[in-house]
């Protein structure tokens, strides 16, 4: 199975977990579980981080269904909520941390940001994600979050650049340039 | 076209949005630029990879700890504090519809509408008012949001007098009914944006002759200092 996919939501699950059944709401969270924890670790890169954030954009997720406009658009929905979560964990991150000039990473704009340095990976992670796609993975965790932000909504999730843009608050320009940076970045780092 | 400019649309170009003319001319470039037809190929394939790479295997346990966090969530919409005993409580809202309906014929036009009325109608009418799980707020039996205008006042009074009350239906159709003391109403753990009773507390504030100035919440009147309760 290439990506997770146990079930489609039906049009009646989606509205009875709007009307707040947990039954209908549990489907969503098994069918969408995974893919929120993946965007969360690989913004994150940390896998206790990755899970508070895929908790708590259940409960947001849990709180504001009603505004998701049908079940077709809870893929994307879901994930924009997840990045934005993720997001907005790594910036409180930062306010927390004391941050190491080792970490500076110059941007295209000759500003610099500051990645927080990642935990060390346990033997049995590393294992997990060595399926052949383990130095993606670490190349993807070394690009400037600006740019990894972008890669990982639209690559790895296929989301829309329109859906994209709205997810990262960019234009759509913006999202096409950093896109193309993105790639270009990780073509340096990882040769397929 | 040179390589850089190339280069440069390689990602455009593998979501297709070059227009026709950057197209040609990039199609032009790497029919004869080996440098950067293998960059684009590279780059596809690096494309192809993304789309496929697996998603992450869920840590052990983490299903539950979400669905512990969303029972909470869902227990912070509902009184839960007040759904100990349903059959209990439903007993009680008896005797609680028949003290209030005992003060209807106080209130100028809820008593002539509700008059009429036998004590089991409202329950039955709050049944198919409230949703599942919904919360009807209602005073002196008659739900808060089917006073018109000119009724509305003198039930917001009825409410501050004697207690706001709620309707509450449950899956098996069982509906119990619940008071909530007005005075409490801060120290209860519910979120009111969630729930209907927040309209029936801001028209309490309208009614009080609220302050342009004051910016406090709308359950003001109990918790400020804004004045407004001085102008009672």
């Amino acid at each position: 199975m290439k990506r997770g996919d146990p079930m489609e939501i039906t049009s009646e699950q989606f509205q009875d977990a709007v009307a707040g059944g947990v039954y209908a709401f549990e489907l969503i969270v098994t069918k969408y579980e995974r893919l929120v924890y993946t965007v969360a670790l690989r913004l994150l890169k940390n896998p206790e981080d990755a899970k508070d954030v895929t908790q708590e954009t259940f409960i947001k997720v849990y709180k504001n269904l009603d505004k998701c406009k049908n079940e077709k658009m809870l893929k994307s929905w879901i994930c924009v909520i997840a990045n934005n979560t993720s997001i907005d964990s790594i910036r409180k991150q930062k306010k927390q941390s004391t941050i190491s000039l080792d970490a500076q990473i110059e941007t295209e704009a000759g500003q610099f940001i500051f990645e927080i340095p990642s935990d060390e990976k346990t033997p049995e992670l590393k294992l997990i994600e060595d399926e052949g796609y383990g130095e993606l993975k670490e190349a993807i965790d070394k690009l400037p979050l600006d740019y990894r932000n972008v890669l990982i909504l639209r690559d790895i999730h296929s989301l829309s650049y329109l859906d994209v843009a709205e997810a990262t608050n960019l234009n759509i320009g913006t999202v096409k340039s950093r896109l193309a940076r993105a790639r270009a970045m990780l073509r340096k780092l990882y040769i397929p | 076209v040179d390589c850089n400019k190339c280069l440069d649309n390689i990602s455009l170009y593998i979501d297709g949005f070059l227009d026709e003319e950057d197209r040609v001319s990039f199609e032009n470039h790497i029919s004869s630029c080996e440098k950067c037809k293998k960059e684009l190929h590279a780059t596809e394939i690096l494309v192809e990879y993304l789309k496929n790479i697996p998603l992450e295997e869920l840590p052990e346990g983490l299903h539950a700890n979400i669905m512990k966090g969303i029972e909470d969530a869902r227990a912070m919409r509902r009184p839960s504090r007040f759904l100990y005993s349903r059959i209990t409580t439903f007993a009680a809202s008896l005797i609680i519809i028949a003290v209030v309906f005992g003060y209807l014929h106080l209130l100028p036009g809820v008593g002539e509408q509700a008059a009429t009325e036998s004590y089991t109608e409202p329950i039955m009418r709050m049944a198919d008012t409230a949703g599942d799980g919904q919360i009807i707020p209602f005073a002196a039996g008659i739900a808060l949001e089917d006073f018109d205008d000119d009724l509305i006042y003198p039930a917001l009074e009825a409410a501050r007098e004697y207690g706001l009350f709620y309707a509450v239906e449950f899956e098996d159709g069982l509906v119990a009914i619940f008071e909530f003391d007005i005075e409490e109403m801060g120290d209860l753990e519910i979120d009111f944006d969630e729930i209907v009773v927040i309209e029936p507390i801001e028209q309490v504030h309208y009614y009080e002759g609220e302050d342009d100035d004051c910016d406090c919440d709308e359950i003001c009147e109990y918790d400020c200092d804004c004045g407004c309760q001085d102008d009672e």
